[in-house]
């Protein structure tokens, strides 16, 4: 025994071991050497191994779709080793849930008794059925009906039965009348289902398709307008179903004054009202007569002016006469109307009516709708389409004639009308020039200087000088300004000297550059430095104050005589320390 | 060894048997394996199952226990397997003298006995009567092992031994026979009785120079039928039922005795033989199990793991 393991060669090893035959499906696995594509080694058959073959079946388990949608092995529903053979898909068919397996549920006839798995599943694998009818169904209708049998067809009836029962007012042709009783192939010749001739009519139901026209073409198409369904033969026309319905004077009107020639062969030009009625406004409108008549009566036609003129009539132009606007001529030879209008060469310039009222003499042209309207000519509430930023703030509310004075009116868009001096005497008489908007803005009530910072003039204000009133610098003088001699307030010329304004405490013992010492926040001199004295300030001395070496006096200074501190005290030790 | 405790009756030393061996050993096999079957075959529903063809059987609702690498059917092959190592163990006790002292040989051979019966028992279960590859030279090689078993046994018994499973000495037997002889006589027996004992002695007496190998069985069979008949003839006699039971027991012992020492030669001859059967088959069986068991393990069909 043990002689006959050893001079086993693999292949015979593998029978010897093998607990039975693979199924014959499997039959390329068998062998010695082949344990392993499917046998993991401490992992008995493992899924992976499967299904690295069984690629369609990985797909839908990845997808969780159909029987496998949440399997996580293979070998407890699919037993190999019994023989050539061995079922290895063992199939439950009476429990088999088709709709919850696969997501395609058997009705009607596909789940009858009768019907095995494999009328559908021909091949081998069961993922290879198709869900679409004509995955197993032939299209006798040549796909001429599209792929959806639904819309006919339902698997609770036999195709030969659904077609009988079809309900045909479901297509876009309904059958009525003759129509019901034909035999279906009398229409849909050859099997066709779709896209039929009747259907390629200017309207649905193009009689000639199939019948033939005895009136050689010359009704049009459309039969429908004096035959029905029920029967070729017009014992009595329906008017109202013809292309030209009888309505109001026409419906008095007998047959003969329009049918006078054959009634089989000559039809009646109704398309065009001139082919029985006359022009009475002897062409010059071009319309139809519809446009403006009903076929009630030819009086009072309810025009829509403003649909179709390019002149709406609102405001005061409406209710008024026609005859007003459109001027009225005779003529004796148009038999309808004795007075007829000439609708003509209509202005729609205002100036074509008003012309000798325009209180304007022509200076705004030949139309008034800039700032009037047809309701009335009084302009409240014009707004200044130009330049609004300028009608804006206090000039809002300034009366008309304040600006458009009588025979000094303002040319509109002029450069000069935009000026603030047109209108604004200069109070400051010339100092600060014509270019009043760097301070003053038209929002600003009482010409207030709201847009004018200190910042834009050569002496910028800081410190407390910001919170100093404007007066204490700026006085009002009476003298020559750069315009004229008047009283205005100063606003050139200004000394910024700081001796100006500020007297000075140190009697001239420095210099007046206040501002080598003094800032405009404060007259306090806390960045004061001695400089070149760092030895001197260092240590001991700087422990003490100012005011112990620079102490008030009485005396005589270089301005004059007085009590101040003293600047220049002695530099010597024995200034301050008499000792030494 | 003391003659005396050689010489007492069957019966005695059956009461001093361990618990599990009272009775006979193969009965206490036969209940166990017919127990063992009807669990497996209606408890398990194994009957359906291996019924079902091969085929078709790896969708049957027991599959699941019983195929060869099932909870249960796993087991039956791993207990089988464990079963078939105490005969090894048997004769390792047998042939090995360090342990000699170890365990009367007789309770060693009943208990190789009942696992050599149980235990092919339950590997016949494992294999779920599939029978492919190598492995199923094993198996045969285990069934061949089974059936020389119950021939050996057969052979075994035909040898007399001591209570400890000796084989006894022509001078013990003979020693025996004579003891049963003055027992019978010194029995107050009707001479009817008498007759019939001389009857049935002369019966079964072995054919002297007659130790042919048919002879050794059919003479077996025709004693068993002698010793019928001589037990209703001696009922007929309306013999006091002690007084019966005890010389109907000594005269049997004594036919057997007598047959089986005129055989006593043949049977020895036989049963070494029968050694040189029973013992080759063994290493062959286990040779391929090892093989077998290496190899489900590696490809990780591990019992009581999954």
């Amino acid at each position: 025994m043990f002689g006959l393991l050893g001079s086993a060669r693999a292949g015979q090893l593998g029978a010897l071991v093998s607990p039975g035959p693979l199924a014959r499906a499997h039959a390329a696995l068998e062998g010695g050497t082949k344990c392993q594509q499917c046998h993991e080694a401490g992992r008995k058959v493992t899924a992976v191994r499967c299904l690295s073959c069984h690629k369609p079946i990985a797909a839908r388990i990845a997808a969780r779709k159909g029987v496998h949608r949440s399997v996580t092995e293979c070998v407890s529903c699919h037993v190999d080793h019994a023989g050539v053979d061995g079922d290895l898909r063992h199939l439950k068919v009476a429990g088999f849930n088709h709709a919850a397996a696969t997501g395609y549920a058997l009705s009607g006839l596909h789940a009858g008794a009768a019907v095995t798995c494999a009328a559908c599943h021909k091949g081998r694998s069961f993922l290879d059925a198709r869900t679409s009818c004509n995955g197993c169904h032939v299209d006798v209708h040549k796909p001429s009906l599209g792929s959806d049998c639904s819309r006919c067809h339902t698997t609770e009836v036999r195709f030969k039965q659904s077609r009988k029962g079809f309900d045909h007012s479901t297509a876009r042709f309904a059958l009525s009348g003759a129509h019901s009783a034909v035999t279906c192939e009398k229409c849909h010749q050859g099997g066709q289902f779709r896209d039929m001739k009747m259907l390629r009519g200017r309207d649905l139901g193009s009689c000639v398709a199939c019948h033939d026209d005895p009136h050689g073409k010359r009704f049009g198409s459309g039969c429908t307008s004096c035959h029905t369904t029920a029967m070729w033969k017009t014992p009595s026309v329906n008017h109202a179903r013809t292309p030209f319905p009888l309505a109001g004077a026409h419906a008095k009107v007998a047959c003969a004054k329009c049918h006078q020639g054959k009634a089989m062969t000559e039809p009646v030009r109704h398309d065009r009202c001139a082919a029985c009625h006359a022009d009475a406004h002897r062409g010059s409108v071009k319309e139809d007569c519809r446009t403006c008549h009903t076929d009630t009566s030819f009086k009072g036609a309810p025009f829509d002016h403003a649909g179709q003129t390019r002149f709406a009539l609102d405001g005061k132009h409406v209710g008024l006469a026609c005859a007003k606007c459109h001027t009225s001529v005779s003529d004796q030879r148009v038999p309808l109307a004795k007075k007829v209008l000439d609708y003509r060469d209509a202005k729609i310039e205002c100036v074509s009516c008003h012309a000798d009222r325009d209180p304007h003499k022509g200076q705004f042209g030949r139309t008034c709708d800039s700032c009037h309207r047809a309701a009335t000519f009084s302009v409240k509430g014009f707004i200044h389409s130009r330049a609004p930023e300028f009608y804006a703030g206090q000039h809002a509310t300034v009366a008309c004639e304040k600006c458009h004075v009588p025979d000094k009116m303002l040319r509109p868009g002029t450069p000069a009308a935009m000026q603030c001096v047109s209108c604004h005497n200069d109070v400051h008489l010339g100092q600060v020039g014509a270019q009043c908007e760097r301070c003053h803005g038209v929002e600003d009530a009482k010409f207030a200087a709201k847009k004018f910072s200190h910042e834009q003039s050569r002496y910028p204000l800081t410190g407390k000088h910001r919170q100093t009133e404007c007066t204490k610098c700026h006085h009002e003088e009476t003298r020559a300004f750069p315009s004229r001699t008047g009283t205005a307030v100063a606003f050139a010329r200004i000394v910024t000297e700081c001796a100006a304004c500020h007297k000075d405490p140190h009697i001239g013992q420095v210099d007046l550059r206040c501002e080598t010492c003094h800032q405009t926040a404060s007259f306090a001199i806390t960045p004061f430095v001695h400089k070149g004295m760092d030895d001197f300030f260092g240590g001991f001395h700087r422990k003490y104050a100012c005011k112990d070496c620079h102490k008030a006096e009485t005396g005589t200074f270089p301005a004059g005589k007085g009590t101040t501190v003293r600047f220049l005290v002695g530099r010597t030790c024995a200034a301050c320390h008499p000792r030494f | 060894m003391n003659n005396a405790e050689s010489l007492r009756h069957p019966a005695a030393s059956a009461a001093r048997a361990p618990l599990v061996l009272r009775g006979n050993v193969l009965t206490v096999s036969a209940v166990t394996v017919i127990a063992l079957t009807a669990v497996v075959l209606v408890g398990l529903d194994g009957w359906q199952y291996y019924t079902t063809p091969i085929a078709e059987r790896g969708y049957a609702s027991a599959h699941r226990l019983l195929r060869p690498t099932g909870r249960i059917g796993h087991v039956f092959g791993v207990f089988g397997f464990l079963m078939m190592l105490v005969p090894v163990a048997y004769a390792v006790r047998k042939k090995v003298r360090r342990f000699r002292e170890f365990g009367a040989i007789k309770t060693w051979l009943d208990v190789h006995v009942f696992a050599g019966i149980v235990g092919p028992v339950l590997v016949t279960f494992h294999t779920s009567f599939k029978f492919n590859g190598v492995v199923s030279v094993a198996y045969w090689s285990m069934v061949a092992v089974v059936l020389s078993g119950f021939v050996g046994r057969y052979l075994y018994v035909r040898i007399p031994r001591s209570l400890r499973g000796l084989e006894l000495t022509r001078a013990e037997l003979d020693a025996r026979a004579l003891a049963l002889s003055q027992e019978i006589a010194g029995a107050a027996l009707p001479d009817a009785v008498l007759e019939d004992i001389d009857a049935f002695e002369h019966r079964v007496a072995p054919a002297p120079g007659r130790q042919s190998l048919a002879a050794l069985f059919v003479g077996e069979i025709r004693m068993r039928r002698a010793i019928e008949q001589f037990r209703r003839a001696v009922d007929r006699h309306g013999v006091a039922s002690t007084l019966y039971d005890a010389v109907a027991l000594l005269v049997t012992e004594r036919a057997t005795l007598a047959r089986r020492a005129a055989y006593l030669h043949k049977t020895k001859k036989l049963f070494d033989l029968w050694h040189v059967f029973h013992m080759p088959l063994v290493y062959i069986m286990f040779a391929i199990v090892v093989v077998h068991i290496a190899i489900t393990v590696y490809m990780g069909y591990v019992p009581f793991m999954d």
